[in-house]
């Protein structure tokens, strides 16, 4: 009797495990194949289009409720008219109706309501400041007035975004975004994007474009045999491999990439003709041109003026200096890091993507933030002064 | 390829192998006048002994370095800083590319591929699709044929009838054929997703960048018990394995599909090699050694079929391991040498490359087991604490890499599919069995004149979404006739 008890408890102590295996094996539960992200990812208007959509769909089909909220049929014959907001709306200080407008003339949102559902307007759409939105649609012209917070997404054909708002979703335009400063944002999508010239006070005052003048010096180009010991020009693929610290002297020009495995550092008013890379900090003499992409481990500087025609990657922080342009018309391009500040003046043709945190500076902040490029101890320096 | 199966075989064997290991260490004979505390017994002698004691011991540190290794990635993948650093790149001036979808007699899986190649994202002014019809003998050629008449101009199809056999040997010779600057290599039953090409060029724009390696899932997750264990080890492979190597800057696998290449890089080590039965992990090493990255992009899926029975999944894995092994034997030195690598990075190379050699290694180690149980009795400490070492190895060392496994499914956020994580052991030991298998070939019959290596094609399961004889009347039209690039080499 002992003995078949030890051997039931032997046993069991074997198969228990496996219950939960030949029950799934058996009943399957969870088989299907892993879900796979079509596109979201790659489509920053994901949100706003696939809203339009559902809203369209909601609207044909007589719906009275879409995501869990209620439709409010708005038609405004009239620019400035008020919208029908419940006296209980008014009392709270906030609707959280989905509120479809239609209507030819810009619609005013009004002061003192927050609005915790989507706004969605055929024509122009004005935010009140200071207010919080889940999400805006406008098929004209969107203005966030300063300091309100949009939650989701923000769409229209343009979109202006007021001095201080916070952004934390994705804010997409068909054709531009302007963007003020001291905003805070996470994703701005367009074919162009703008940072304002001027701030409001006199130190915000963008600084001269950083453009070489006459009287300076001209491009040198570095011939392969230029590169210092320790960076290996491979002509094949008309790459320059560094395996330390790497500067190059201002005004230089070059046909290839670079890629460093620490810093890198090119002074001012250089041209390269191919792509950067450092697993360290890579920092970009103002004026600079740089007519591939930007890729660096460390922080990226670009410094006041520089135009950049591919992308720039950065896995810690980018900063773009004032008057920057990235990317160009027909040409889009992305600027993605971890945190990424943008000063005054700057272009963006596409994408700039903040994972963490992304914000518009001041002139003088970008001015503050610049760091001396020869600050960056670098191991071999190429143009001939150390 | 996946060798993360077989790092997982080689531990659920070593458990075994502690098994037996344990009562002969346990075995107490205390000898007096013994060194250093340890009294060791043979009638075959102290050097008998020593010896068997001595390669035991080598094979245990060598379980506990790949042990640690699955831990340190399992715990990355949980609370490690992660890196996606491509994946956010949406808008771009996108280069062309050719994308290589090779194919050996495929004719019930290639149309499904080419036909999700012509629903991306991608621009189509900048994509090059070729298939490579590697001397296909069924209905390739028809099929895809087909296919280029419903997308005129959209595909240009290279028909490959003669030649040396073998993938490597057929990209070879289709790489010759391309003007751009980028290659990307689909295994025929893969189906790509709608962004997937963006998302596997998007790292080119790093110019360290040589090779890009997406992550694969399988598609036919519901066959059989055998897919459902295969569709774990996947998991655990890629979404743990490959990605933590990613986050800690070590060796990311370019896995032969699923994958980018840039040509500049690939002729800057020299091409394809089509001596080589594993193109993919070979060409890894040498852009390794050449100074170029390889990038693993998690968000880059794709869909394929894996194997629904046991037969073919030990020959398919009988494959990798020779094609492992013998990049083992080519690069191994160099990297070890290579003093352009970071440590960590040849540590970590040298253990990717001899992932497949533990299976021989630990059915050695089982011999040595039996021997020493039989021939040495030794004292080391008391039983009991041997007991508790022996508890400790079996419940955290062998279960490493299903530790991966289980961070996997956790990760992918799949909440029932964990349990059947119990059967795995099944099928880490074929693993084990086909790899000490491929391994006694490698040395011995593949040696023999006439033998050398054989390409062994994986069986496909699904069966062609259209009949061929409509794609037969399909090509009976005026635009049948494609701009095929046929090749005699």
């Amino acid at each position: 009797m002992m003995l078949a008890l030890l051997v039931l408890l032997t046993v069991s102590v074997l198969v228990v495990p496996l219950l939960p295996a030949l029950r799934e094996w058996r009943r399957p539960s969870d088989v299907v194949p892993l879900p796979i992200d079509e596109a979201d990812a790659l489509d920053p208007p994901y949100l706003a289009q696939r809203f339009a959509a559902l809203l369209r769909q909601a609207v044909q089909g007589g719906a009275t409720h879409l995501g869990g909220s209620g439709i409010a049929h708005v038609a405004l014959h009239a620019e400035n008219a008020g919208l029908p907001l419940l006296a209980a709306e008014l009392a709270a200080g906030r609707t959280d109706r989905l509120w479809h407008i239609e209507g030819e003339g810009d619609v005013h949102l009004p002061e003192g309501i927050g609005f915790y559902a989507e706004v969605s307007a055929s024509a122009g759409l004005h935010t009140a400041a200071h207010h919080l939105y889940r999400a805006v649609w406008s098929g004209g012209r969107a203005t966030l007035a300063p300091l309100c917070t949009v939650l989701r997404w923000a769409h229209g054909q343009e979109v202006h975004v007021g001095t201080g708002c916070h952004l934390a979703g994705r804010v997409t335009a068909e054709k531009t975004i302007t963007v003020a400063q001291g905003v805070d944002f996470m994703l701005l999508h367009a074919p162009r994007i703008d940072f304002a010239e001027q701030g409001d006070s006199p130190t915000d005052r963008v600084p001269p474009p950083s453009s070489p003048s006459p009287s300076s010096p001209a491009l040198t180009d570095l011939a392969p045999t230029d590169w210092p010991a320790g960076v290996v020009w491979n002509p094949q693929v008309r790459r320059a491999f560094a395996r330390s610290a790497l500067q190059i002297e201002a005004r230089r020009a070059w046909h290839g990439d670079v890629v460093c495995l620490a810093d890198l550092a090119l002074g001012g008013h250089c041209q390269a003709d191919g792509s950067l890379k450092a697993r360290g900090d890579l920092h970009v003499g103002a004026g600079s041109h740089i007519r591939g992409n930007i890729v660096a481990g460390g922080s990226i500087h670009l410094g006041a003026g520089c135009v950049v025609r591919g992308s720039v990657l950065s896995e810690t922080a980018i900063v773009v200096g004032p008057g920057c342009t990235v990317g160009a018309p027909g040409t889009l391009a992305t600027v993605t890091a971890p945190h990424i500040a943008i000063a005054p003046g700057a272009t963006v043709y596409g994408t700039i993507w903040a994972e963490e945190t992304g914000q518009t500076t001041t002139a003088a902040d970008a001015a503050s933030d610049e760091p001396s490029w020869t600050d960056l101890s670098p191991s071999a320096v190429v143009g001939g002064v150390a | 390829m996946t060798p993360f199966s077989i790092t997982c075989a080689w531990r659920f064997v070593v458990g075994a192998l502690a098994l037996w290991a344990v009562p002969a260490l346990s075995g107490v004979q205390t000898e007096p006048g013994t060194a250093l505390g340890y009294a060791l017994a043979s009638p075959f002698g102290a050097v008998w002994a020593w010896s068997l004691v001595g390669l035991m011991g080598l094979v245990m540190v060598l379980l506990t370095v790949y042990t640690l290794r699955h831990y340190v990635f399992s715990l990355n993948r949980l609370f490690g800083k992660q890196r996606h650093p491509y994946a956010s790149i949406v808008s771009a001036d996108w280069p062309r590319v050719t994308i290589f979808v090779a194919a050996h007699n495929e004719e019930d899986v290639i149309q499904d591929c080419l036909e999700n190649l012509m629903r991306v994202d991608y621009p189509a002014d900048r994509m090059v699709i070729m298939p490579v019809n590697d001397r296909s003998s069924d209905r390739t050629r028809e099929i895809i044929d087909a296919v280029v008449a419903r997308f005129p101009g959209r595909i240009t199809p290279f028909h490959r009838v003669s030649g040396k056999p073998g993938k490597a040997a057929a990209l070879k010779d289709a790489t010759a054929l391309i003007d751009t600057d980028f290659i990307i290599v689909f295994d025929a039953d893969y189906m790509p997703s709608r962004g997937l090409i963006r998302r596997l060029m998007a790292p080119f724009f790093d110019p360290e960048v040589g090779a890009v390696m997406g992550r694969v899932v399988p598609h036919n997750v519901g066959a059989n018990l055998l897919t459902r264990l295969l569709d774990l080890e996947r998991s655990g492979g890629y979404q743990v394995d490959q990605q933590a190597r990613m986050n800690l800057g070590l060796v990311p696998q370019y896995g032969g599909t699923v994958g980018g290449i840039r040509i500049s890089a690939l002729e800057s080590v020299g091409g394809w090699h089509d001596d080589v039965l594993a193109e993919d992990t070979d060409l890894t090493y040498r852009l390794l050694l050449g100074g170029w990255l390889t990038v693993y992009h998690n968000r880059a899926e794709c869909y394929e079929e894996v194997p629904q029975n046991w037969g073919v999944r030990m020959r398919q894995i009988k494959r990798w391991s020779k094609g492992h092994n013998q990049a083992l034997v080519r690069h191994s030195g160099a990297l070890l040498r290579n003093p352009a690598l970071s440590l960590i990075e040849r540590v970590d190379g040298f253990l990717l490359l001899g992932v497949y050699m533990m299976s021989p290694i630990l059915l050695f180690g089982w011999v040595l087991s039996l021997l020493m149980y039989f021939t040495v009795s030794m004292q080391v400490l008391a039983p009991a604490l041997l007991l508790i070492a022996f508890m400790a190895h079996s419940a955290l060392g062998n279960f490493a890499a299903f530790f991966e496994i289980a961070t996997a499914v956790h990760l992918d956020r799949s909440r029932q599919r964990i349990h059947l994580l119990a059967f795995t052991f099944m099928g880490f030991i074929v693993s084990a069995v086909a790899i000490a298998q491929s391994v006694l070939e490698q040395l011995l019959w593949d040696r023999l004149p006439g033998k050398g290596f054989h390409w062994d094609k994986t069986v496909r399961y699904r069966r062609a979404a259209v009949p061929v004889a409509a794609a037969s009347t399909a090509m009976s039209g005026s635009a049948r006739t494609p701009v095929a690039a046929e090749m005699h080499p």
